[in-house]
């Protein structure tokens, strides 16, 4: 900008030849001024001097009526160029004598005026009374020229003149030396701006000319600048590095036309980011989002965020899946400013969950087909199972009773010892169903009265009352969430574990009592048997983990599999305290039925 | 008032249809118990197709013992069958079954048995509950007249 670069100069040396013509005008001005004052004042104390002198002198020979005496006296002032002309009046005002002699009568007064002294255009004159003996017997006119004053005065002037423009010249030189000093780093400041506003170049620096505020304004600017670039790089660093991402990267204005595009978005969707920019992002990209637009957008603007997956289209029409991140930037008013969307490609994976998503639903068939089948298989072995069973029982009972007589004792053994052995087997079969039935029959939870379940499981069950058993039921047994039939099951196995498991010769005695635990109901079934070792309590839940011997006790092993296994899917938890010869205090908790 | 009319038990499974004999033999039931061995013939029975038709030898029984698993159909086949035929109305029909499951169970009364008996595995349960039977549906029951 050269017009520019010619005009802070141009100012600054207009500015220091103002400020020096002003002061040089002023300084002539009051100088001639004072000299013209000084001069004037000197001129009337000449003249007074002059007058008062003369007219001594004169008033003799006035008197005396002597005129060329007078002349005389007057033509002494030829002594004093300035007195151009003067005249004597008598006492009748009457010129009484004159100088010069041919004096034009222009140079001298009409008539005869009042004493004293006083400037004319071009003259100053004095009438000084002339005094003899104390009395006025004329008037001495005194004329003196002003041309002295006015050559001075013009001279005065020309030497102001000369000296104000030899000052201008020695002004201007020194202007044109003094305005680099300020002119200079202004220049130095403005070239660099421009470097960096054109170029966009942040590590031009401006030379520092000066110390003064110009120099600190210099570093000033500098040290912006480095901050600038500074803060540039780290910006150029964190775009490069959003490039680097495989992530589309976009910013949409709250119009969501694209304002940001990265590298990753560019490779994504195989829009560069001229194509990019300015369009409605959804619109550019086909998206299919998972909810209609306004209900993301409502999400968004009460949560600042989004997270969802949607279906978009490339460029070259291939469509894909991305999980999409959406953040909202608030402006200080709080309205939507810009929304940053970050969309990884989950298309692959998306392909891969749909064909796990698949692998496990033929599996899942297929499984089902042979839990089926499986059912199917057990339902039938049991049932056909059980029908031989009950011809060994019924064939060896036939035996025993038709044929009395003919068998021997050791023959009606054996046959007792089928018919038992048979009786085992269908106990066994009947708990392997049972648990198949609880493991995975349909469970409904509904408040469960204990007292009134126990009460109804009595009268099928001799074994668990007096005299064979004594049951105490501590009252009241709070109600639990259970299901019916599976609670009916654990009861009646526990209880029946209680009076089985017994020292010979003891009477079964069986507390049950309840237990709340925070919205849980924990119910205890304590006897008098013969205890468990604390080493098996893990194992007696598991199926045939039977610890006593069987042939002592009987029972299948399969019971407490049951009761754990019905426990567990009425959701709640199954444990034993026991000691061997301590008796044993089993135990359930399930959640307790708000009355 | 005890009956005396005929009982039909549906079983295919011979040693279970010695033992129920044999049961109600011993719990001095009188009745006469006709036997068939499965589903088919017990629909072409209460029907009285072919060889059925004479009412005087094959007599329509008062109550039957309808097994579930039976060859050709099933025992819940033939339960359906009574119950669409108005005239059987008035047939008692016991279901005895070897099984437990509730479906089974659900499924026979669904289909209008008047009773569900599981087969007891003693001789002297099945005894028991031949002997309650005898009680209950035979002297205490009352049957409309045929």
């Amino acid at each position: 900008m050269p017009k520019g670069q010619s005009s802070i100069k141009h100012r600054v040396r207009a500015v220091i030849l103002l400020v020096s013509i002003v002061v040089l005008l002023i300084t002539a001005t009051l100088f001639v001024a004072y000299e013209v004052i000084s001069f004037r004042a000197q001129l009337v104390q000449n003249l007074s001097t002059l007058a008062a002198v003369i007219a001594d002198n004169i008033a003799a020979p006035l008197a005396f009526n002597s005129e060329e005496t007078a002349e005389e006296i007057l033509s002494a002032l030829k002594a004093e160029p300035d007195i151009v002309a003067a005249s004597v009046f008598d006492r009748e005002g009457n010129v009484f004598a004159k100088y010069p002699l041919q004096s034009q009568t222009h140079l001298l007064p009409a008539q005869l005026e009042n004493a004293g002294l006083r400037f004319t255009a071009d003259a100053l004159v004095v009438f000084q009374p002339v005094i003899k003996e104390k009395k006025s017997i004329g008037t001495l006119y005194l004329r003196a020229s002003l041309q002295g004053l006015y050559g001075r005065f013009w001279r005065y002037g020309a030497i102001g003149g000369a000296v104000l423009i030899g000052s201008l010249a020695v002004a201007f030189v020194l202007s044109t030396l003094l305005q680099k000093r300020i002119s200079d780093p202004i220049l130095a400041l403005t070239s660099a701006a421009q470097k960096v506003s054109q170029a966009g170049d942040y590590s031009v620096r401006a030379p520092k000319l000066t110390e003064d505020e110009l120099g600190t304004l210099t570093d000033a600017v500098n040290r912006m600048l480095a901050e600038t670039q500074a803060n540039q790089s780290r910006l150029a660093e964190q775009a490069r590095l959003l490039n680097l991402t495989f992530d589309a990267i976009l910013v949409r204005d709250a119009h969501n036309r694209i304002t940001y595009w990265n590298r990753g978005a560019e490779e994504l969707y195989g829009f560069t980011q001229e194509e990019a920019l300015g369009k409605v992002s959804h619109e550019l990209l086909r998206t299919e989002f998972p909810d209609s637009l306004e209900q993301i957008e409502e999400k968004l603007h009460r949560d600042n965020r989004w997270l969802g997956e949607s279906v978009q289209t490339r460029k070259d029409g291939g469509k894909i899946h991305v999980a999409s991140r959406w953040t909202l930037d608030r402006d200080a008013q709080g309205k939507q400013a810009s929304t940053l969307e970050i969309n990884t490609d989950i298309t692959e994976r998306k392909a891969f969950q749909a064909g796990l998503e698949r692998l496990v639903a033929e599996r899942t068939a297929k499984l089902q087909e042979t839990v089926t089948e499986l059912e199917a298989f057990s339902y039938s072995v049991s049932h056909d199972m059980r029908a031989p069973l009950r011809a060994m029982q019924g064939y060896a009972k036939a035996l025993l009773k038709d044929y009395e007589d003919k068998l021997d004792s050791q023959a009606a053994h054996y046959l007792e010892r089928i018919s038992r052995a048979s009786n085992r087997l269908d106990s066994l079969i009947q708990d392997v169903l049972a648990y198949s039935r609880v493991a995975k029959g349909e469970i409904t939870l509904h408040p469960v009265d204990l007292e009134r379940l126990i009460q109804d499981i009595l009268p099928n069950h001799p074994e668990f009352q007096p005299p064979q058993a004594c049951l105490l039921m501590e009252k009241p047994l709070h109600l639990v969430l259970g299901h019916e039939a599976c609670l009916t099951q654990c009861v009646t196995n526990l209880l029946g574990n209680a009076v089985k498991f017994v020292p010979s010769g003891v009477v079964p005695q069986i507390r049950v009592r309840t237990e709340l635990l925070d919205g849980r109901v924990r119910v205890w079934f304590e006897d008098n048997g013969i205890g468990i070792d604390t080493l098996h309590h893990d194992r007696i839940f598991e199926i045939f983990g039977q610890v006593h011997p069987e042939k002592k006790y009987g029972g299948t092993g399969i019971g407490l599999a049951i009761v754990r296994k019905a426990v567990q899917r009425m959701g709640g938890e199954v444990g034993v305290e026991s000691e061997i010869g301590q008796g044993s205090r089993f135990w359930f908790i399930l959640n307790e039925a708000k009355t | 008032m005890t009956t005396k009319r005929a009982l039909l038990l549906v079983e295919d499974n011979e040693d279970d249809v010695f033992l129920m004999q044999r049961a109600l033999q011993e719990a001095a039931v009188i009745n006469p118990l006709l036997v068939l061995e499965d589903g088919q013939q017990a629909l072409d029975y209460l029907g009285g197709a072919g060889k059925y038709c004479d009412r005087t030898e094959y007599p329509l029984p008062a109550v039957v013992f309808l097994d579930l698993k039976l060859p050709y159909k099933s025992g819940h086949d033939v339960l359906k069958w009574i119950r669409q035929q108005k005239e059987f109305d008035p047939l008692v029909v016991v279901v005895l079954t070897s099984s437990n499951e509730p479906y089974d169970l659900s499924k026979s009364y669904a289909l209008g048995a008047n009773s569900y008996l599981v087969k007891p595995p003693t001789p002297e349960q099945l005894l028991d509950l031949a002997k309650a039977f005898k009680w209950y549906w035979l002297e205490y029951n009352r049957f409309e007249e045929a």
